[in-house]
């Protein structure tokens, strides 16, 4: 459905070139696919070129048998394309249901029951019915979050490019969207990008990790985790120094008996009661950072 | 969901249009409407008149123009939209400068009332050509620029800092070979020059070239994110 072949994309010239995206091979079939990385990997450069926004310095981009290097092309697959930016601009004197239906007119639904319809749906989809003819400027950041989704969905798009959607959401509008992508990615592709490992470990088939602009990892979350196996420990010491050794932080709890902390790397044998324990998506986010020399990024 | 019958989102492009655009041209019309009522009967009712069409109001175009793109609050989400670079430019450019001829007309037909003519600029069309003439040459300006630019501001700088240019040296242009030629109000101050037709199809020609180049910009989205 989408695949991206060598694709660069380089901001400036010369001396104060920047490469956003270098050598990106990817194919993503129908369903949910996450992509991970830390702030500045290049995760949104990424997503503006597949809405057919930003233009590629190099490679090849074909998402639904469009070649997103053609002008017509590209505008003829915005019609089926629904995408929701991470910095999510709106009209604050329209209401909820004025701006989805003026997002669904642009999107070329031209026949005034069908849109109605269609919009009554969505806003439902999100649970902003109730609050449909309110004008957005009163609204909450995570119900415009909620109206940002509801026009990504409005023309039932084929694929559906959500950045950071979770972003500025209650942990029940967060497990409710999530839910709802999940729905949605049963007969269409769905991208994911965020930074939230929890995020893709809770919704995605498929995943990729992109850092420094450069694809580090493609794969089922399932398998990421497995990377991490043997390698995550858990010590806890009254020590005020935190353990170190090549072995990275995750998480620290505060206890009676000391600080516990939950440590990722080759061995931590070396602390007094360290035991090695199950490890989760973020420890095998973690292990392949540090394994790939990016711990700096964590 | 698709049809061929296209629904225009005209009421939607008006509910999003910012009202500052409209304050602005509406504001100075309604100050010269009343400072030719105040001049009646003198030659300034006539200069302010004259002076609203053929000088302040294209410059208001080209400052408006320089904001119609890319002051909008969910560009990102505009250009994710199944909608050409060319018709979402002549969208926004159509309604600063429907706002700008809907001005002119007014003004003109509140003259009439008043009884104040603008026949020493010449025929019914050329009064039009006084107007519109440098209006479409500062809206492109304005809007190449400030695409160029990726920011309003320097096209809006740019219109205001060619409008100031031209009045202060207006006597050089009018008089210069080449100037005449470029010279932004000659259907206003100087419509009895020989040189009017072809001053008005270079400048024509320009605000064309303006328009396609900030076409060529406007393909490159990214740039304005």
């Amino acid at each position: 459905m989408i695949e991206i072949k060598n694709l660069s994309k380089q901001y400036g010239n010369g001396a104060q070139a920047v490469k956003a995206l270098n050598g990106i091979h990817l194919t993503i079939e129908e369903g949910m696919f996450g992509l991970l990385g830390p702030n500045g990997a290049g995760k949104t450069t990424l997503m503006r070129i597949l809405a057919g926004i930003a233009h590629p310095t190099g490679g090849k981009v074909i998402v639904a048998g469009y070649d997103l290097a053609d002008e017509k092309a590209r505008t003829d697959y915005k019609a089926m394309l629904g995408y929701l930016p991470q910095e999510l601009g709106m009209y604050p004197d329209l209401s909820a249901r004025q701006f989805v239906d003026y997002m669904a007119i642009l999107k070329g639904m031209h026949i005034p029951a069908q849109r109605k319809h269609r919009v009554d749906e969505v806003l439902e989809m999100v649970g902003l019915s109730d609050v449909a003819e309110r004008k957005i400027k009163g609204f909450s950041g995570g119900m415009k979050r909620r109206v940002g989704i509801a026009q990504a969905l409005v023309n039932d798009p084929r694929v559906l490019i959500v950045d950071e959607p979770t972003a500025g959401l209650d942990p029940e509008e967060r497990i409710r969207f999530r839910n709802l992508l999940v729905d949605l990615a049963s007969n269409r592709v769905v991208l994911l990008s965020t930074h939230i490992v929890e995020d893709i470990g809770q919704t995605c088939r498929n995943m990729a990790i992109l850092s420094k602009g450069r694809i580090l990892y493609t794969g089922s979350p399932r398998e990421l985790t497995e990377m991490a196996e043997g390698r995550v420990w858990t010590v806890t010491t009254q020590s005020a120094t935190k353990p170190n050794n090549g072995l990275t932080v995750v998480s620290m709890l505060h206890l009676a008996e000391g600080v516990q902390y939950r440590l990722v790397g080759p061995s931590a044998a070396e602390y007094e009661g360290a035991v090695n324990v199950k490890p989760g998506l973020e420890d095998g986010y973690v292990w392949l950072m540090k394994s790939a020399g990016y711990e700096a990024a964590i | 969901m698709k049809t061929n019958e296209k629904t225009y989102p005209l009421s939607y492009i008006l509910k999003t249009y910012r009202m500052d655009q409209l304050i602005l041209p509406a504001s100075l019309w309604g100050l010269f409407a009343i400072l030719v009522v105040i001049f009646q009967g003198q030659d300034s009712a006539y200069q302010s008149a004259r002076a609203f069409i053929g000088i302040v109001l294209p410059m208001i175009a080209g400052i408006l123009a320089a904001y119609a793109v890319l002051e909008d609050p969910a560009l990102e989400l505009q250009f994710s939209m199944p909608v050409p670079p060319w018709r979402m430019l002549a969208e926004r450019l159509s309604l600063v400068f429907a706002v700008i001829a809907v001005c002119a007309l007014t003004f003109q037909v509140y003259l009439g009332l008043i009884g104040l003519s603008l026949s020493p600029l010449g025929s019914v069309a050329a009064r039009q050509l006084a107007w519109l003439v440098p209006t479409l040459n500062l809206m492109g300006l304005g809007c190449v620029v400030g695409l160029a630019g990726a920011k309003p501001v320097p096209g809006a700088m740019t219109v205001g800092l060619v409008w100031l240019f031209q009045l202060i040296g207006y006597s050089w242009f009018v008089h210069n070979a080449v100037g005449r030629y470029f010279y932004l109000y000659m259907g206003t101050t100087h419509a009895e020059l020989p040189q009017l037709r072809a001053n008005q199809l270079v400048l024509t020609f320009f605000a064309i070239v303006y328009l396609v180049s900030a076409w060529a910009l406007m393909r490159k989205q990214e740039r304005y994110l």
